[in-house]
């Protein structure tokens, strides 16, 4: 187990690095705040929590790391009780040491910071990274592993990503949370028991992907059926697809934060339906809608382009495809809610925030397809969705005028048309990286042998 | 079919630690094209390259007398490739990738394909991410035979088939061509098939083809050679000549009879020359190995 750990940190030392120094600087600029989780817990405390806790090992798991571990003469637990330390035990103690250092380094007259020492402030904080750390963590060992394609795996799969994304909002929203209330305890206690559980479902995870190859070996029941049935196919089979799937997925998570940012809300103040909807978009809901949609619709999609480049479709024709439809999908999720907020500012804001999200959707996309997925390629495309994720905020309705949102966002989704069938024809990297993003849970695009 | 069904003049691509070509191959129409080559010789990216997959640096790639670019469509309509690199795991099942790929092609033949389902049993609901590696590549072959194409690109196909695949595969791929209208330009490790079932062969090593030919005629060209000498002795290089092996005063060469090579190494003292028919496998280790074992 010691080895397990020990090669984690060679590999991703940098990443943990990256945290500590980012939680520090966080802390130490909110230090003397009365109210710090207002600022502290906001989107860049989620980014360090998963980026220092479960995304190397889940990065590591796609590109087959499981399959690895398991010839070797170490135990299904002695791996799970690795997986968990290196992926919430040693993060959490790594933040928890950088906030403290943070909170001590305030103390120092010597360096012009005298905001003082906040004990509650650093506790909370600590507690809530660790839970939340154990939350992401138990949520990969729910993850079903496969492509859902049937009402009980997508039931499953909604659930998932509805925990998921209660998660994640739980720590951007934990601010207006009061740790004295009944829902600040509820959520501790929710977050507490899936970090405790997911100590004990990491052998289960081990034990998942290990037995994902045994499972292919099952006979089939029921008869065999050799005639396909009928059915559309073709571009327009992929296109409804894409577009569908892109759509519905948005929704899903427009539902899912107005049910968690009504219940939020609710203690606070009496808000209405169309400002918990406004709440959850302005404060980065839509770009967690952008992201899920391009991991879990497009990525897949993506990770095929070396099939569907064997198809009779032109370069123009797969890069509409591609960049297009699923940003038309998000304009026409954007113009849903922006009708149901009826007429008026905060209607034109909806939609240029959707605007703006669905060009940076595009763009990363085109990233994609440019840079395969690769590790340098996955950096760019996470760092463009970061730096984009500020495009919706400067381009507000409130702040721009909406030709001026208008205009860039079409300028962006050219550009990423043009680029996206510029690499399709020119650039390699697609076809020839073979990724094996979330190949050990099924759906793998590269070569698994 | 008269013409060639693919040509390849003057192919290069770069990378940074590879260079393809510059590269000339011939497939003929109506042919089964055997593509050899040690891994990393450049067969993939040779097979990548007609379909789009990349831009070539230099070259042209006409496929049915189409340019590969400015027809693109028209050849992938024509044309079908199979690799077990092609995945198919985002369609969920066996009957929904079948929907998809159908719709692309007018000509798709369906009681084709559902013999081919059931020869290689698959099922229409079978979920594909839990396919064996081998069915996963019989299902991509499916899909690219049940199109018809008349011309069928094959990386590795046989890569994780066990031997009654392999040969399900193979008698398919011959009953493809046997209207002599269709071509396969096949790349695969197992020699053994390449040399009993194409008609041509290409060999391809650091990006260049060595050799190409009919089977027969490229491997009855050359001969294993062996011989003694005395001790000490050296041969020079030549054109034609691979020493695969030496013992002492004991070598085993291949020769390319082409060269008129029998009569250099008696030139060249050796003794009790005995000249022995290879098969493609001796010839493939003996000239990949070439520059290695010298």
């Amino acid at each position: 187990m010691k080895l397990l750990i020990l090669d984690h940190l060679k590999r991703w030392w940098w990443m943990w690095l990256t945290g500590g120094v980012a939680q520090f600087l966080i802390f130490a600029s909110s230090a003397g705040s009365k109210y710090p989780f207002q600022t502290i817990f906001t989107t860049f405390t989620l980014q360090i929590i998963y980026f220092a806790g479960v995304f190397p090992l889940s990065y590591d798991l796609q590109r087959g790391h499981s399959r690895v571990l398991k010839t070797l003469p170490v135990s299904v637990r002695q791996i799970a009780r690795a997986w968990w330390l290196v992926s919430v035990g040693l993060p959490a103690l790594l933040l928890t040491t950088a906030a403290g250092l943070a909170m001590l380094a305030m103390l120092v007259d010597s360096i012009g910071i005298t905001k003082g020492f906040h004990t509650e402030t650093y506790l909370a904080g600590c507690l809530t990274n660790t839970l939340w750390l154990g939350a992401a963590f138990f949520l990969l060992t729910a993850w079903s592993g496969r492509q859902p394609d049937s009402p009980a795996e997508y039931a499953r799969f909604i659930l998932f990503c509805g925990l998921l994304l209660i998660s994640f909002i739980g720590v951007l929203r934990f601010g207006s949370l009061s740790l004295n209330t009944t829902k600040g305890i509820v959520f501790i206690l929710i977050a507490a028991a899936m970090t405790i559980a997911g100590w004990f479902r990491a052998e289960h995870l081990v034990m998942k992907l290990v037995g994902v190859r045994a499972a292919l070996q099952h006979p089939r029941k029921g008869r065999p059926r050799y005639k396909v049935q009928a059915g559309f196919g073709g571009l327009p089979f992929l296109v409804a697809r894409i577009f569908t799937r892109c759509l519905f997925l948005g929704l899903f998570m427009i539902v899912t934060m107005l049910v968690v940012f009504s219940a939020i809300h609710h203690s606070h103040e009496q808000t209405s339906f169309m400002n918990s909807v406004h709440a959850g978009i302005s404060s980065m809901g839509n770009n967690f809608q952008i992201w899920w949609i391009l991991l879990f619709q497009l990525f897949p999609t993506i990770m095929h382009i070396r099939f569907l480049r064997t198809l009779p479709l032109s370069a123009s024709s797969l890069a509409a495809t591609l960049v297009l439809v699923p940003t038309t999908a998000i304009i026409c999720l954007g113009s849903l809610i922006a009708a149901l907020a009826g007429t008026g500012s905060a209607s034109i804001s909806i939609m240029s925030v959707y605007l703006m999200a669905a060009s940076v959707g595009a763009v990363s996309v085109s990233v994609l397809v440019w840079r395969g997925v690769d590790r340098e390629g996955m950096w760019l495309f996470v760092f463009i969705l970061f730096c984009g994720a500020f495009l919706p905020m400067v381009f507000h309705a409130d702040k721009a005028p909406p030709l001026a949102t208008i205009s860039i966002a079409t300028l962006l989704i050219v550009s990423a048309f043009e680029i996206t069938r510029r690499a399709i024809i020119r650039s390699t990297h697609a076809y020839r990286v073979r990724p094996n993003l979330m190949n050990a849970w099924g759906w793998g695009a590269g070569r698994q042998s | 079919m008269t013409t060639n069904a693919i040509e390849i003049r003057g192919l290069t691509k770069n990378y940074p630690t590879f260079k393809l070509g510059p590269l000339d191959l011939t497939v003929p129409g109506g042919a089964i094209y055997g593509l050899i080559g040690p891994n990393g010789a450049g067969k993939t990216t040779a097979m990548d390259l007609i379909f789009g997959m990349g831009c070539n640096d230099g070259g042209e790639i006409r496929v049915l007398g189409l340019d590969h670019r400015q027809r693109e469509v028209d050849i992938k309509r024509a044309a079908a490739y199979v690799s077990p690199d092609l995945n198919f795991q985002v369609w969920g099942k066996v009957g929904r990738a079948v929907r998809f790929v159908r719709g692309f092609y007018p000509e798709w033949d369906n009681d084709y394909c559902a013999r081919l389902m059931k020869e290689f049993h698959l099922s229409d609901d079978n979920k594909i991410a839990t396919l064996s590696f081998g069915a996963r590549t019989k299902l991509s072959l499916l899909l690219a035979l049940s199109r018809r194409p008349k011309v069928l690109i094959l990386d590795e196909p046989t890569t994780g088939l066990d031997a009654v695949s392999k040969q399900q595969v193979f008698t398919e791929l011959l009953k493809a061509v046997e209207d002599d209208e269709r071509t396969v330009l096949i790349s695969s490790h197992g020699l053994g098939d390449i040399e009993r079932f194409t008609d041509h062969i290409g060999l391809i090593k650091n990006g260049k083809l060595l050799l190409e030919g009919r089977t027969d005629e490229v491997v009855d060209r050359f001969r294993m050679a062996e011989f003694f000498t005395d001790n000490g002795a050296r041969l020079p290089g030549r054109d034609g000549l691979t020493i695969v092996q030496r013992e002492e005063n004991r070598w085993h060469v291949l020769i390319d009879q082409q060269q008129g090579l029998a009569g250099w190494l008696q030139a060249h003292g050796a003794r009790q020359i005995i000249l022995t028919p290879v098969t493609l496998e001796d010839l493939f280790v003996a000239l990949v190995k070439d520059g290695e074992a010298a």
